[in-house]
């Protein structure tokens, strides 16, 4: 595993849980941190290069955006796993998409504009696939959301 | 622009938001002004809609594997729909629970509240499965260990 010196901890731990909206964020994280802007816009810039930050921006909530989205679970032959994910992958509105161990060993993540467009691109993805069976499990009810990746 | 106006009509605001932010002194200047505003409107427009609940969080997305939750596990438990109440509240405080939710179940499939627990080793992520299990006395739950990962991005929009 990498490690961090303790300004990046600092930095990313601020990036995500304290990001300043003002019009120069980074320079107050520069303040806070007392490091110069240029240098925390640099470091910043490697963090992204190098895959540790996706992204800095807004965490929307889909559904109030007018989204739909469900969970989907589907049980393929274990040679046919491949070809599934490269066909699910393809779909703009799939997020997440994981080969799991259990009885189900597909599980990915849908979202549509409408009830409607998700149904079909559902059947779509099926009709392409032919898994042996499958499961739809939309939320019901959030319990708990909330990411604590601290350093 | 109005803050508060109906969020599905605000859908320029929203895709040019979800963009992100480029890494530079007044990021937020060049998204107001390909919208038509200055900065302390876009500001507080984004202020509006975490207050309304429309962005849940603002700021950086890790890749969690990169700054040492290397483990993570998807558990699909069998929990009595009284019950769920109860369940949430055994979550609530554990950190290393990022995701709970109550999910559709079917005869064939009976689980029907699933978290996502992340931890910096396999051992770590089963301690907490079982520190749940345990708080409330529920044993029926299956492990979704991730076997291989094939997509994880944010939403593509503009593909929709």
């Amino acid at each position: 595993m990498r490690t961090f010196d303790a300004i990046d901890s600092r930095l990313i731990n601020l990036l995500q849980y304290e990001f300043p909206l003002a019009k120069e964020p980074f320079k107050e994280l520069a303040t806070r941190l007392d490091t110069p802007e240029d240098e925390i816009l640099a470091k910043i810039r490697r963090l992204k290069a190098e895959g540790v930050i996706r992204e800095i921006g807004p965490i929307f909530n889909s559904k109030m955006i007018g989204l739909v989205s469900t969970l989907v679970a589907l049980r393929v032959p274990e040679n046919a796993v491949d070809m599934a994910a490269q066909i699910i992958n393809s779909y703009a509105g799939v997020t997440h998409n994981y080969e799991r161990e259990g009885e189900y060993n597909i599980w990915f993540t849908l979202a549509a504009a409408s009830d409607e467009a998700l149904a079909s691109t559902l059947e779509e993805i099926k009709g392409k696939i032919h898994p042996l069976s499958s499961l739809v499990v939309p939320v019901k009810r959030i319990l708990k959301l909330k990411t604590n990746f601290k350093l | 622009m109005h803050a508060k106006s109906n969020y599905e009509a605000d859908n320029r605001i929203i895709r040019c938001l979800h963009r992100g932010l480029a890494i530079e002194s007044r990021p937020f200047l060049t998204l107001a002004q390909e919208l038509g505003t200055t900065e302390d409107e876009l500001l507080e427009v984004i202020r509006s809609l975490i207050a309304d609940g429309v962005i849940r969080r603002y700021g950086a997305v890790v890749r969690h594997d990169q700054v040492g939750y290397s483990s993570n596990v998807l558990v699909a438990w069998k929990i009595p729909e009284e019950r769920i109440d109860e369940f949430e509240a055994v979550i609530q405080d554990l950190t290393e629970v990022s995701h709970g939710y109550e999910r559709v179940s079917y005869p064939e499939w009976r689980y029907n509240v699933y978290t996502m627990i992340h931890g910096h080793s396999k051992d770590e992520c089963l301690s907490v499965v079982e520190r749940i299990s345990s708080a409330i006395r529920i044993k029926e739950y299956t492990l979704l260990f991730t076997k291989r990962e094939f997509k994880k991005r944010k939403l593509d929009l503009e593909g929709l």
